[in-house]
C-alpha cells in the first residue's frame, strides 16, 4: 500500500506541472495582455494614455519577458508559496485573495460531506427497500433536487434563512466580520451562513449519487453469494455491510475526483448568486480583465484540489476494493 | 533450505527501472526546491522535505527489492536480501492475501497497477510484488500451501488468484512454462 501511495503521489507532480502550463497558455490565449485592456479602458473613459508609463508598467509586471520565462517565474513562485502579483488590485495575489481560498475549501468540503451524508443512507435504503413507499418518496425528492436550478434553490433558501433564522442575506458571514481576524464569533457566523450554499451545491450531486448507489447495490444484492449467505442465516445487516455494500460503493469512492471539479465550478455560479466570498466571483473578474497571475493562481488552486481529490479516491479505492479485473486487457 | 528441487527468482532490473526513476525524480525534485528557494518556510520544508524523505524511503525499498532473491520449493519459501534471510515453511503459513493496487483509470482500462502477495507466518510476514520473476509460480505454491493448511482465503484473494490462473479451491497445474505475471 505504501509503495502504491508513493507511486501515485509522484504522478501528481508532473500532472500539476502540465496543468500549470495549460492554464498559463489558456490565460495568455486572448489577444493582448492586461495593460492593453487597461489602455482600452482609459481610452473609453476619455483619459490620456502615457506610453512611457505603460512601458514602465510592462517592464515592472514582467509582461515584456518571453512567454516561457514568464511561465517559469510564475511556477517557481508558486512552488515557493508566492502566488504572484495582481495587476488590477496592485497587490500581491495572496493579499487580494485573503480568506477566499480557505472559504472555497470549506464550502467545497462541506458540500461533498453533505452530498455523501444524504446520498449514502438514502441510496442504501432505497435499494434495500426497493419499490416501497419510502423508496418512491426519497427517489422523488432526490429527483426534485436534481431538477431544481441551483440559483433558484439558493434564492429560496436565502429568503427562508432570513425569515426563519434572521440570517443576513448573502455572503458567508455577517458583514461586521468581513476583513476581520478569525475569532470564535466569526467561525460561528460562517457556520450559520454555510448551510445555504452547502445545501444548494450539494443537492445537485446528491440525486445522481443516490441513483448510482441504488443501482449498484441492487445488482450486488441479486448475486448468488448474497442468496447463499441469506440461506445460511447470515444476519441481513451484517451481510449487507460485509460485502454487497462494500462493493457497491466503489463508484461512490471513485466519484470524489469527479465531484470536486463539479462542486467548485458549481460554486462559481452559486457564489455570484449568493454573494459568497469564495474564489468564484473573483476568478470570473480576473479572467475578464486578463489579470493573469490572479486568475492563474485560482485555477491552479482548484486544479490542485481536483488532483488531490483523485489521489485520495484512488487510495481509498485501493484500500476498499483490491480486486483485479483482467478480462480483455491484460497480458501475462 | 533442503535439497528439494528449488526455483530461484529475483526482481528483474528492467522492471525496477520505473521505481528507481520515480524515487530519483521525487528526491531530486524535493531537494532542488529546498536548495534553490530564496527562503525556506516551514510549510515548504514540510511539503518538499517530506516528499524527499518519502521518496528516499521508496528508493531504499527498491534497492532492497533489487537485491532480494526468493527461493521456493515444496517445503517453503525463502528470501535473502540486504536486510537478512528469512524462511517460511509452507506448513507454518497462517494467512495468504493477494491484493491489487491500481488507479481508477488503470482499473477501467484493465491494464497497469500491480499485485501484492502477503504471506503470514507465526513470526514473520513476507510481501512480494507481481513485478518479481516467477510471481505466478510463487502464488501457486502459496495457494497450494493455504489449501493444505486448511486456511480460509478471503473472496478478494480467491478472485485475484483466479484472475492469474490459479484456483484456490482445487489443484491447478503448476505454471512452470509461464511463471511470470505482468499486468
Amino acid at each position: 500500500m505504501l509503495a502504491y501511495t508513493l507511486r501515485r503521489l509522484l504522478m501528481m507532480v508532473p500532472t500539476l506541472l502540465v496543468i500549470s502550463f495549460i492554464i498559463f497558455v489558456i490565460i495568455q490565449l486572448p489577444p493582448g495582455d492586461y495593460l492593453e485592456t487597461y489602455i482600452a479602458e482609459l481610452q473609453a473613459q476619455g483619459e490620456a494614455v502615457d506610453p512611457a508609463k505603460i512601458e514602465f508598467l510592462r517592464q515592472q509586471y514582467g509582461l515584456d519577458k518571453p512567454f516561457l520565462e514568464q511561465y517559469f517565474l510564475w511556477v517557481w513562485g508558486l512552488v515557493q508559496g508566492d502566488l504572484g502579483y495582481s495587476f488590477e488590485y496592485r497587490l500581491p495575489v495572496s493579499d487580494v485573495v485573503g480568506d477566499r481560498l480557505l472559504l472555497t475549501v470549506v464550502v467545497a468540503t462541506a458540500s461533498i460531506v453533505f452530498t455523501y451524508l444524504v446520498a449514502f443512507p438514502i441510496g442504501v435504503y432505497t435499494a434495500v427497500r426497493q419499490y416501497s413507499l419510502g423508496d418512491y418518496t426519497l427517489s422523488f425528492i432526490g429527483l426534485l433536487g436534481l431538477a431544481t436550478p441551483n440559483f433558484l434553490l439558493g434564492l429560496i433558501l436565502l429568503h427562508l434563512a432570513y425569515e426563519w433564522f434572521g440570517t443576513s442575506i448573502g455572503g458567508l458571514m455577517d458583514p461586521e466580520y468581513i476583513n476581520q481576524p478569525w475569532s470564535l464569533a466569526k467561525v460561528g457566523s460562517v457556520l450559520a451562513h454555510l448551510w445555504v450554499p452547502v445545501v444548494v451545491i450539494g443537492t445537485a450531486g446528491t440525486a445522481a449519487m443516490i441513483r448510482r448507489l441504488r443501482a449498484n447495490l441492487l445488482d450486488e444484492l441479486e448475486k448468488q453469494y448474497v442468496v447463499t449467505a441469506r440461506a445460511k442465516g447470515v444476519p441481513p445487516v451484517r451481510l449487507l455491510f460485509k460485502y454487497p455494500l462494500r462493493l457497491a460503493i466503489n463508484p461512490f469512492i471513485a466519484d470524489i475526483g469527479n465531484l470536486l471539479p463539479q462542486v467548485i465550478s458549481g460554486a462559481a455560479v452559486i457564489s455570484v448568486v449568493l454573494d459568497l466570498n469564495t474564489t468564484g466571483q473573483m476568478l470570473v473578474t480576473a479572467l475578464q480583465s486578463q489579470d493573469m497571475y490572479l486568475a492563474g493562481s485560482f485555477l491552479m488552486f482548484q486544479s490542485m484540489l481536483v488532483v488531490v481529490g483523485v489521489y485520495l479516491s484512488d487510495i481509498a479505492l485501493a484500500a476498499l476494493d483490491p480486486r483485479i479485473r483482467l478480462t480483455g486487457g491484460a497480458t501475462k | 533450505m533442503s535439497a528439494a528441487v528449488t526455483d530461484f527468482y529475483r526482481y528483474p532490473p528492467n522492471r525496477l527501472v520505473g521505481d528507481y526513476l520515480r524515487s530519483g525524480v521525487g528526491v531530486a525534485f524535493g531537494l532542488a526546491v529546498l536548495l534553490a528557494a530564496d527562503s525556506v518556510t516551514w510549510v515548504m520544508a514540510l511539503i518538499f522535505g517530506g516528499l524527499a524523505l518519502a521518496f528516499s524511503a521508496f528508493g531504499l525499498r527498491t534497492v532492497r527489492q533489487h537485491l532480494t532473491e526468493v527461493a521456493v520449493n515444496d517445503e517453503g519459501i525463502y528470501t535473502r536480501s540486504v536486510t537478512g534471510a528469512r524462511a517460511l515453511p509452507w506448513d507454518q503459513l497462517t494467512a495468504l492475501r493477494l491484493r491489487y493496487f491500481g488507479s481508477h483509470r488503470q482499473r477501467k482500462s484493465r491494464s497497469g497497477g500491480f499485485l501484492e502477495l502477503t504471506l503470514q507466518g507465526p513470526e514473520q510476514r513476507l510481501k512480494l510484488e507481481s513485478s518479481i520473476a516467477g510471481f505466478r509460480d510463487i502464488a501457486w505454491w502459496s495457494a497450494r500451501a493455504a489449501r493444505q493448511n486448511g486456511l480460509s482465503i478471503d473472496p478478494t484473494t480467491a478472485g485475484n488468484l483466479l484472475a492469474i490462473g490459479i484456483d484456490a479451491d482445487s489443484e491447478t497445474p503448476r505454471p512452470v512454462s509461464d511463471p511470470d505475471f505482468e499486468i
